[in-house]
């Protein structure tokens, strides 16, 4: 324990739901996004031989991956202050959910990396 | 004198708790009333699908059969998926939430116990219209996902559509108020000690249900409300000549469809959890490991809809989207299965008789589970769509991952209603026929369906090589049914001459075997202190000592029905709930809800407001019959603990109920704004027309609103301030900003807004506008009832719940009135 060690109080509970919350966001953005492009033409458009379209899923889709890979390390940080009943079950928790998340974003994002967009 | 002995105690609290007869148990809020009447009921629908579904392998026994036409094969397919999925599953999952979650926790009742009879009388009203429209033979039959154009007026413009529209929908108020019950009740109604590490397995699979149907019920609420709204008035969301999508009904449906799988598979899964320990006389495996399955593959169901409309022509890209996550669902559940077999093999497993249902679970559950997979990959699903394929895969993850582990938890559980076991070997020979009559039905309905059969034909021709499957499959159909007739006939045979035990029959750990059986209407004498997940193995007195008197809030010495709120983390009490009594309230304001769904179905528009009225009316009452007119004194809770009462402290219940309802009405909202979009991005010549209202209006409009949020705010700090006299006018300044709103957003409905029959763009910003003045009418009730409130004096700094409850209603219609107007202003070409 460290000096800033502090009791797990239920509002930290939203560490359980905060990396797959960043999933649900990036999965609407892509496939909002994919929808929005398809529908304005942004597949006309482009720069370095990749389409607008292609262009804006990417940056959702890694963007997201990269903010899901981000709340790792705060989340281990605050993590490691808890104490006292529950600290240990909602820490280990709290990080599979937000690894497992992370994987998740990469996972069903990936086919923006290879597909046609609008077909 | 208070008691002080176990039958002394019994008594005293018996007193009080136990339910009314006669007539007067139609009042009955108790959670174990409730909880049965649920069961029951949803096992009552079960039957009816049965005979159903046993109509459907009648009919498709043989080619060309003319046994049923094909009207009423179409309304016999439809009802039966119809009241197996609404009627039977979700209300039974419910009924089980509702009797178990306070055996489980330590508590003596729900967090609302009139919510959950709300809840049922909602269902059963609402079922009852379903069931009546059937007998008179003008029952759904457009299929139990309702798809339009068909289930459009064009198509089928008889009452059949609007009775599964409105039925579900009454239906479904029952299952986002039993969501919310069990949220709160999860986290706050616990015993002392029970820190979310010590809570049970199945406590954590229905907190992830739980707020998994806050989220997935509104899309469906609210595509049936456009599309009754549709059908009633001519505002075309899903026509396609007038700008609607027929796509976005899928797209609401399935938005709840196929969270609905998990919906029903989690709780089921949590059974599992529960009796899989207990029957291999060890520990769960991977405890922390299940709850971060369970929290993974409830947001990844919400990633799978899709995948009912592969066969859409949606772009590849998307489609990979969906597949890719139909794909990566199966390893959460995987866990869960790898969790259960670890398990078994570190334990000592007997074969009891809910082991034998969990062991057709396993075999049956992971088959269906295959066949997903299968079905994940598009090219696959495009062969298999819409064949007898999809029909046996779904059965096979139902069917095993529902009803096989709820059979398994029926027999482990019944011994804590009715104080009996089973003494006849009926119970194993219902289970066998169950099994291979399953098996005999569906698994070679996979191979009818490869060979190309289609879903929900009424009958076939001969020669094309389904004759002999499909009458393999009604044998087995029946075989089936017989099989299900038989575990009937045991359940009743074990409630009236089952054998008597005395406490805890299998071996149980938890709390909900700490009570004497059957389970007394108070569940616990006093309210234990947990010090582990296992109570009944750290302490093999405990229901002893409970029954004693040796916990908290022994006997009932105030003559209050009361049970604890703990800290959600760490299970540290907090404050005393008191809970109601029974109260006819429930049934009154559902029934005023039936009023208006029946008028509403049978075009009777101008009774269907009256509905409306006696409801709220009966909701204003349950209302205003919470709290105090003074600042309650701290109780003595037992062990040295002196606890505030509920209503007198910042986190009262009530308030983080408000909240999961906003968090369920959010998604209802952001559903209505999805629509928008979509049909924006894919309907053609969209929007042909745009909202002809001048800024300064709109402005006005945000003005009000954002203004009535302020206030409220404003009014709940001087009230914690005990600044009586600045709190009167902070109110009364959010009820004038509600009005002013209200009257300004009337006025761009009547007079800017285009006429909502004419496109789809127009019926949909009316939709809009329409949410925003009901949420705004409903501030200006708030206010106005927390005005009234205060003058009858039932506010205090300490009694703050009204103040606070306003303050976020308002706050929440601002956010989405105003965002809702944005969205419709900023979209291209949004105002004329």
């Amino acid at each position: 324990m460290t000096g800033q060690s502090r009791r797990v109080r239920g509002t930290d509970l939203v560490w359980l739901v905060a990396g797959f919350t960043v999933w649900a966001a990036g999965f609407s953005a892509v496939y909002g996004l994919h929808a929005v492009g398809c529908r304005a033409g942004w597949e006309e458009a482009g720069f370095a031989g990749l389409s607008a379209n292609r262009i804006v899923l990417l940056a959702a889709y890694l963007g997201h991956s990269a903010l899901g890979a981000a709340l790792y390390f705060p989340l281990v940080r605050i993590a490691a202050r808890w104490e006292g009943l529950s600290a240990r079950t909602i820490r280990q928790t709290a990080i599979m959910v937000t690894l497992a998340a992370v994987i998740s974003t990469l996972w069903t994002g990936a086919p923006v990396l290879f597909l046609e967009t609008c077909r | 004198m208070t008691p002080t002995t176990p039958v002394g105690l019994h008594r005293a609290l018996d007193a009080i708790w136990r339910a009314p007869r006669g007539i007067a148990a139609l009042s009955a809020v108790n959670h174990s009333v409730v909880g049965r009447r649920f069961i029951i009921t949803a096992f009552i629908y079960f039957a009816i699908g049965g005979v159903l579904a046993m109509l459907i392998r009648a009919q498709l026994a043989r080619p060309e059969n003319p046994f049923l036409g094909a009207d009423a094969y179409n309304q016999i397919f439809t009802m039966h998926g119809t009241v197996m999925m609404f009627l039977f599953a979700i209300p039974l999952i419910e009924g089980v939430a509702l009797y178990l979650l306070p055996k489980i926790l330590g508590a003596r009742d729900l967090a609302y116990p009139r919510l959950s009879a709300f809840g049922y009388w909602c269902y059963l009203f609402g079922g009852t219209i379903i069931l009546v429209a059937m007998v008179m033979g003008v029952a759904p039959d457009s299929g139990w996902f309702m798809y339009t154009p068909l289930a459009s007026s064009t198509y089928t413009p008889g009452i059949n559509a609007d009775v599964w529209l409105l039925g579900i929908t009454f239906v479904e108020i029952s299952a986002v108020c039993a969501a919310v019950e069990i949220v709160v009740t999860v986290l706050k109604v616990r015993t002392a000690g029970m820190a979310l590490s010590r809570m049970p397995l199945m406590a954590w699979y229905l907190l992830v249900t739980a707020a998994m149907m806050l989220i997935a019920f509104p899309p469906l609420i609210l595509g049936s409300v456009l599309l009754e709204m549709e059908r009633a008035f001519n505002w075309p969301f899903f026509d396609p000549e007038r700008g609607g999508a027929p796509l976005l009904w899928q797209h609401l449906f399935w938005l709840f469809g196929h969270p609905e799988v998990y919906i029903i598979f989690l709780p089921a899964a949590g059974a599992v959890s529960t009796l899989i320990p207990v029957f291999a006389r060890t520990r769960i495996v991977g405890y922390a490991w299940i709850v971060a399955a369970i929290i993974a593959l409830a947001f990844l169901s919400f990633g799978l809809w899709v995948h009912h409309m592969f066969a859409t022509g949606i772009p590849h890209l998307s489609l990979a989207f969906f597949s890719a996550a139909s794909m990566l669902v199966a390893v959460p559940t995987a866990v869960q299965v790898f969790a259960w077999i670890a398990t078994l093999m570190r334990g000592r497993p007997q074969m009891s008789l809910p082991m034998l249902y969990l062991m057709g679970f396993f075999s049956v559950f992971i088959l269906g589970g295959l066949t997903g997979v299968m079905l994940a990959l598009v090219p696959f699903n495009w062969q298999a769509h819409d064949t007898h394929f999809v029909v046996a895969h779904l059965h096979y993850v139902l069917i095993g991952g529902f009803v096989f582990p709820m059979l398994a938890a029926t027999y482990y559980w019944l011994p804590l209603m009715t104080g009996r076991l089973p003494v006849f070997s009926v119970s194993k020979a219902a289970f066998w026929l169950i099994f291979l009559g399953f098996h005999g039905t569906f698994l070679i309905m996979h191979f009818t369906g490869l060979m190309g059969m289609p879903r929900r034909i009424f009958t076939y021709e001969s020669g094309l090589g389904w004759d002999l499957p499909n009458l393999i499959s009604s044998i087995g159909g029946f075989v089936m049914a017989a099989g299900f007739a038989l575990f009937v006939i045991d359940i009743v045979l074990q409630t009236r001459f089952g054998r008597r035990f005395r406490r805890n029959p299998w071996g149980g750990t938890g709390l909900d075997w700490a009570m004497p059986t059957p389970a007394p209407s108070y569940n616990f004498a006093s309210l234990p202190l947990v010090t582990g997940r296992d109570p009944l193995e750290d302490n093999v007195r405990l229901g002893a000592d409970i029954a004693a008197g040796k916990g908290y809030l022994a006997g009932a010495p105030r003559g209050e029905m009361e049970t604890l709120c703990v800290d959600m983390a760490t299970g540290e009490p907090e404050h005393v709930l008191l809970l109601p009594k029974n109260d006819y309230t429930p049934f009154w304001m559902a029934a005023g809800l039936a009023v208006f769904f029946t008028a509403f179905l049978l075009s009777a528009y101008w009774v269907a407001p009256l509905g409306l009225v006696i409801a709220t009316a009966f909701g204003w009452r349950w209302l205003w019959s919470l709290g105090a007119k003074s600042d309650p004194a701290l109780i003595d809770a037992g062990q040295g603990l002196r606890l505030p009462v509920h209503f007198a402290v910042p986190s009262v219940p009530t308030l983080l109920g408000l909240k999961y309802f906003l968090a369920a009405n959010a998604a209802f909202y952001g559903s209505l704004l999805f629509g928008f979009l979509f049909l924006w991005t894919t309907a053609a010549g969209w929007p042909p027309q745009f909202l002809n209202a001048s800024p300064v209006l709109i402005a006005g409009i945000a003005i009000s609103l954002a203004a009535a949020a302020i206030f409220a705010t404003l009014a709940r700090r001087s009230n914690s301030r005990e600044a009586n006299g600045a709190r009167m006018i902070w109110l009364a300044g959010s009820l004038a900003a509600s009005l002013a709103g209200l009257g300004l957003l009337m006025g761009l409905a009547i007079m800017d807004a285009p006429p909502p029959d004419t496109h789809a763009y127009a019926a949909i910003t009316m939709a809009i506008i329409g949410y925003v003045i009901l949420h705004t009418l409903l501030g200006v009730m708030f206010a106005a009832y927390t005005l009234a409130r205060c003058r009858a004096g039932f506010v205090s700094s300490l009694r703050s719940t009204d103040m606070r409850g306003t303050a976020i209603w308002q706050l929440y219609t601002a956010i989405t009135g105003i965002g809702g107007l944005a969205l419709i202003i900023l979209a291209p070409g949004g105002l004329a």
